[in-house]
């Protein structure tokens, strides 16, 4: 049987709620662009806020916060079939409690756990890698292209460490970005399409003494580096060319 | 001199310190602040060395009255000079900070006039940072050997972390080379972490105490400038361990910079010297070994083409193969092959039903090295043909520098 939600992580889990009991094998898609299959039934999930609060409550006393950031980070990656594997960690998770994150001898469950690690992965490489720079506005702006869809994980994280400023994240291959002022954060509503691919800083300009700061930086990333030790290939094992283009000291 | 030239000479002229890392702490973002020095440690970049910069990393200046056999910077040398502003400094650290590109700072200096001049210059950069600008993010000093006890300890309160470079394995090559006394260095980090213990008792009975250096006290050596031997150096580190409670013990294989008849004719870095001997910090840190079980009295030197754990394996083969289904954790982290992570992956998965070899490989065990060592079910792996020469052959094709292949030590090209 096939559950087809409208691709919000409340959908989702309202999807779960529904699949629970389905006998059959179960997936899970999203509703716009699933490719109608032939010999299986699908149905419509439809969003109900209480049935996704209770998988919800119910993953926390089961496995945690962390637990269930696992299962967001699962849904966030947006892997072709990410939503089956989550369903079926879920599942397990309910049966065997948090014993099921290493349920390696299961196929669905290992690429589920293995998901997981890689959106860990490239949250925590984009981190560091992600660079602001400051806009004539006086804004700091930091546009990236992850792969996976890590915005509102990063989100969290630079609400805590620059909250004194004021600051957009924005992910210009999805087209959505994040806006923070003064301890709020908000989505940011674009006018077209066009406008949320669009990199702010070839629209707004930068701060005066931004370039003289960018200058500083990559002069310093030069210096720092060992002679006798040059090896661009251990560079490049770490620091992974596809999130050189938006980096100040790669440009 | 322009800040960006003032930048290159004292960034060029602190690269040879090998403890960039910026981890352990956990302080958190002030609201209206800026900062928060995030507990895991975060990359920022990797410069062509392919070493992380997680932190600004400069001298206040180059300036020294030592003389230093191995130090660029000896008060002999003809270099260019430069020294920062205070103001200078937190402009620079805030800036970068808030552009992402570095998770803090990392201050050391050359010993301008005398060591307490010296460090206080050093504090107050810090100070500045933390009580004006209201950074939160992370700072490291340097503890500038010689410093007095009351110095050391304001250093602690700003810093996430403090350090001070034991520099060399032994006594000796200190007189030898150096115009520091083991006892400059000795004495404040006994200080430091007699404060860190304290800090902690007192904190217990009332929080409102400010933490003092939260994320502990490390050293560095230089490896290779001396004939001290890996089994001195491996000892020392443990003891580091045991006795300072040290966070971390870092090595930095010698790079020639200056031609001196002290100090040994070497072309290139000992980088795989240096290498073996972060593996065996390795071992004694999370994976239960003992500096005795490492290198041994007849062998005071770690292979070259062996890494220390499979090393040790070979010689206690009387232990193995293990079933990986019953053995403990402790006897699963011991084998070649499987990493930390994968033995706690093993003992986790175990409690789901047993395994064999291909989820082994699921789990990120190395069959090519662990075959050797290890049974599924009471079975080798097939085709598994055990001999000194099978065995030596497949530890020694996997343990080189460059073709890190052992998930086992992952984390140690972060240097
Ligand atoms: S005291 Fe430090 S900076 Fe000065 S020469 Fe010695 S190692 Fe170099």
């Amino acid at each position: 049987m096939i559950f087809l939600y409208d691709g919000t992580f409340e959908g989702f889990l309202s999807a779960v709620f529904d699949a629970f009991l389905c006998k059959e094998k179960v997936e899970i898609g999203k509703k716009c662009g699933w490719q109608p299959q032939l010999f299986s039934e699908t149905v419509e999930v439809e969003t109900v806020p209480e049935k996704a609060e209770r998988v919800a409550d119910k993953l926390l006393s089961v496995c945690g916060r962390r637990g269930f950031s696992s299962i967001v980070y699962i849904f966030l990656s947006e892997v072709e079939k990410c939503e089956t594997y989550d369903f079926y960690l879920i599942k397990t998770l309910f049966k065997r409690g948090t014993k099921a994150f290493s349920y390696f001898q299961n196929e669905k469950i290992f690429q589920a756990v293995n998901i997981r690690k890689k959106v860990a992965r490239e949250f925590d490489k984009l981190l560091g890698l992600l660079r602001f720079t400051e806009l004539s506005s006086g804004m700091f702006y930091a546009p990236f292209e992850p792969e996976f869809n890590i915005l509102p994980l990063v989100t969290t994280h630079f609400y805590e460490r620059l909250s004194g400023t004021k600051w957009m994240i924005h992910d210009l291959r999805r087209g959505i970005a994040v806006y923070h002022a003064e301890g709020n954060t908000e989505n940011v509503e674009f006018i077209d399409e066009m406008t949320s691919h669009l990199n702010m800083i070839a629209v707004l300009g930068k701060s005066e003494n931004e370039e003289d700061f960018a200058k500083m930086w990559k002069n310093y990333f030069k210096t720092i580096a060992i002679e006798s030790r040059i090896n661009p290939k251990l560079q490049r094992q770490f620091m992974p060319q596809r999130y050189w283009k938006y980096m100040t000291e790669k440009n | 001199m322009e800040l960006i030239e003032k930048l290159e000479i004292l960034g060029a002229a602190a690269k040879f310190d090998a403890s960039c890392s910026s981890s352990g702490s956990d302080r958190r973002g002030s609201f209206g602040g800026i900062g928060s020095a995030y507990k895991a440690g975060i990359c920022h970049s990797w410069a062509a060395d392919g070493r992380c910069i997680s932190l600004l990393k400069v001298l206040f200046t180059n300036y020294c009255i030592n003389d230093c056999a191995y130090c660029i910077n000896r008060r002999s040398n003809d270099v260019r000079r430069a020294a920062f502003t205070v103001d200078e400094l937190v402009m620079l650290t805030m800036n970068f900070y808030k552009r992402n590109y570095i998770e803090g700072l990392f201050l050391s200096s050359g010993i301008i006039k005398n060591a307490d001049f010296t460090m206080e210059k050093l504090i107050s950069v810090a100070k500045k940072l933390r009580k004006e600008e209201n950074f939160n993010g992370y700072i490291h000093l340097k503890v500038i050997p010689g410093a007095s006890e009351i110095l050391v300890k304001e250093a602690g309160l700003y810093a996430d972390r403090v350090s001070v470079n034991i520099e060399l394995p032994s006594e000796k090559s200190l007189k030898l080379l150096t115009e520091k006394s083991r006892e400059s260095i000795i004495k404040p980090m006994t200080s430091i972490s007699c404060d860190i213990i304290e800090n902690r008792e007192e904190r217990s009975k009332t929080k409102k105490l400010p933490v003092f250096a939260p994320a502990g006290q490390t050293t560095q050596l230089i490896v290779g400038a001396t004939p001290d031997n890996d089994r001195k150096i491996v000892k020392l580190t443990e003891a580091f361990y045991k006795k300072f409670s040290m966070k971390r013990v870092y090595y930095s294989a010698f790079v020639p910079v200056n031609s001196d008849n002290r100090l040994p004719v070497v072309s290139l870095p000992p980088l795989d010297r240096e290498h073996r001997l972060y593996q065996a910090d390795w071992l004694m840190r999370f994976y239960g070994f003992k500096a005795d079980e490492i290198v041994s009295e007849e062998n005071p030197f770690l292979s070259e083409d062996i890494d220390p754990k499979a090393f040790w394996a070979m010689r206690n083969m009387h232990l193995f193969p293990l079933e990986i289904n019953s053995a403990a954790f402790e006897m699963i982290l011991r084998v070649p092959g499987i990493g930390r992570q994968s033995a706690f992956r093993i003992v986790s998965a175990r409690k789901n039903g047993s395994l064999d070899f291909d989820d082994l490989k699921r789990i990120g065990v190395v069959l090519k090295r662990a075959r050797y060592f290890i049974t599924c079910r009471g079975k080798m792996m097939p085709e598994t043909v055990v001999s000194e020469q099978t065995v030596l052959e497949a530890m020694k094709s996997t343990s080189t520098r460059a073709g890190a292949v052992d998930h086992t030590f992952e984390q140690l090209s972060l240097f």
